[in-house]
């Protein structure tokens, strides 16, 4: 019998399962792994074709001490990726990242977000008050929709940040698959984006509300996920799904194997989606 | 009982896109350019590594700095028409992600380098392609000869047993 060895960490080179559901409705995807460097990361969804860079002359950014390339290290003052195209654009989205807060305060720290011009256009993830999760919406009328976690987030560990927001107007959060909460229904539609930006938010061409940290593997999908989808999300197993190695035989064997999710070294070690495209 | 895989000599390397006038020499910032037709044939190889050796005109490029986004532009029809996406003589990149990008490794400042493609092993088409190379240095590329600034790749099949 074959089945997946979850404890090993399989090769590249990966290609994207569009059979998964993962990819149904993804159309922001940014693995760092792929071909991405400390100025770029490449939406590799095939979708918005949203690619980000860091801006002209502008801050590089750090990685994080592993064997693999992908964890990026933010300072939390100047850095940030920022894409001239909006991953989503409309009612239903949903998004997700994986991050690990080196602070965590009053101050709100954006992992992902969809912004424009106008201060209405707010659609991202972030940390709030002090150390939770937060999924925010705001429509074009003003109404903001806010739906904040009850999980206490603490310095240097790993989250999964899952959020959606209804074709009603109504942000849910998800903190490592679960605590789900809601916010208040405010109907509407959303206010014209331009951007995407992980590390902060950016509105009226201003950074702001940067996230001190790093940042894994975003995504964004123009769908609202169901329940277990977002749950499921937090696995990081379930990356495998959407991210199909080629060479998947070096990391299939034969015999029962546990089929749970990663241990939390291997967790901890390749945070957020950070598996090395190379061998 | 588990397989072991492994991989099989890779072959030498060899020129993908030219160094000369028809290829990098002294290509603009931001602008692209294809590289030669490759025809992968029969049992075509189902990796590559590429690795870029790169001189730019004075100026400084900072270490991380993306120097060549790459894409591979297929035909499986036959090797005639490749994927219009793109014009291959056009400024104008496919809107899709590059398949492999190149870094500096180091600053430059109109030195020779070499950046290893990121990442490290691609799986490789088995049609018939040309890469499609878009200089994002910032800078121009700057030759003296037609090796100065050359993208090559070395093909690479695995074993199992």
């Amino acid at each position: 019998m074959r089945t997946w060895d979850k404890s090993r960490r399989p090769t590249g080179p990966f290609v994207l399962n569009r059979d998964s559901w993962r990819a149904q409705g993804l159309v922001g995807w940014w693995p760092w792994g792929g071909p991405s460097a400390e100025r770029y990361v490449p939406d590799l969804s095939g979708a918005a074709n949203a690619h980000l860079d860091t801006v002209a002359g502008g801050a590089k950014i750090g990685w994080l001490p592993y064997d693999a390339p992908g964890a990026a290290s933010l300072d939390g003052a100047s850095q940030y990726w920022l894409s001239g195209v909006p991953a989503v654009t409309a009612l239903p989205f949903s998004l997700a990242s994986w991050c690990i807060p080196t602070t965590l305060d009053a101050n709100e720290h954006t992992t992902l977000s969809v912004s424009g011009a106008s201060t209405n256009a707010l659609n991202r993830l972030s940390t709030v008050s002090t150390n939770k999760a937060m999924m925010q919406f705001r429509n074009s009328g003003g109404s903001t929709s806010n739906a904040i976690g009850t999980v206490a987030m603490s310095v240097g560990n790993l989250y999964h940040l899952g959020g959606r927001v209804s074709s009603g107007g109504q942000s849910a959060i998800w903190t490592n698959g679960g605590n789900k909460q809601t916010g208040t229904a405010v109907g509407g539609s959303m206010t014209a984006v331009q951007n995407t930006t992980v590390g902060a938010l950016y509105r009226a061409s201003t950074p702001e509300l940067y996230f001190p940290g790093s940042i894994g593997e975003c995504s964004a999908w123009s769908v609202a996920l169901e329940d277990w989808q977002m749950e499921a999300l937090a696995d990081p197993g379930t990356r495998f799904e959407l991210w199909y190695p080629l060479r998947s035989r070096k990391w299939i064997v034969s015999g029962a194997v546990s089929g749970g999710p990663f241990p939390h070294h291997i967790r901890r070690r390749h945070a957020g989606g950070m598996i090395a495209m190379a061998a | 009982m588990a397989t072991t895989f492994s991989w099989a000599s890779p072959a030498a390397a060899a020129q993908v896109v030219p160094g000369s006038t028809a290829g990098l020499r002294n290509l603009a910032n931001n602008t692209c350019v294809a590289g030669d037709a490759m025809t992968p044939g029969s049992n075509p190889p189902l990796f590559a590594s590429y690795v870029a050796d790169h001189k730019f005109v004075a100026g400084a490029i900072a270490v991380g700095t993306v120097l060549f986004k790459c894409w591979y532009c297929t035909d499986p029809a036959g090797g005639t028409s490749y994927d219009d996406n793109v014009s291959l003589a056009s400024t104008t990149p496919p809107s899709r992600a590059p398949d492999f990008i190149f870094i500096a490794g180091k600053a430059l400042n109109n030195q020779a380098g070499r950046s290893q493609s990121i990442p490290l092993i691609v799986a490789r088409p088995p049609h018939p392609f040309k890469i499609l190379v878009q200089n994002v240095a910032g800078l121009a590329v700057a030759n003296v000869n037609d090796t100065d600034t050359i993208i090559k790749e070395a093909t690479v099949n695995e074993y199992g047993a």
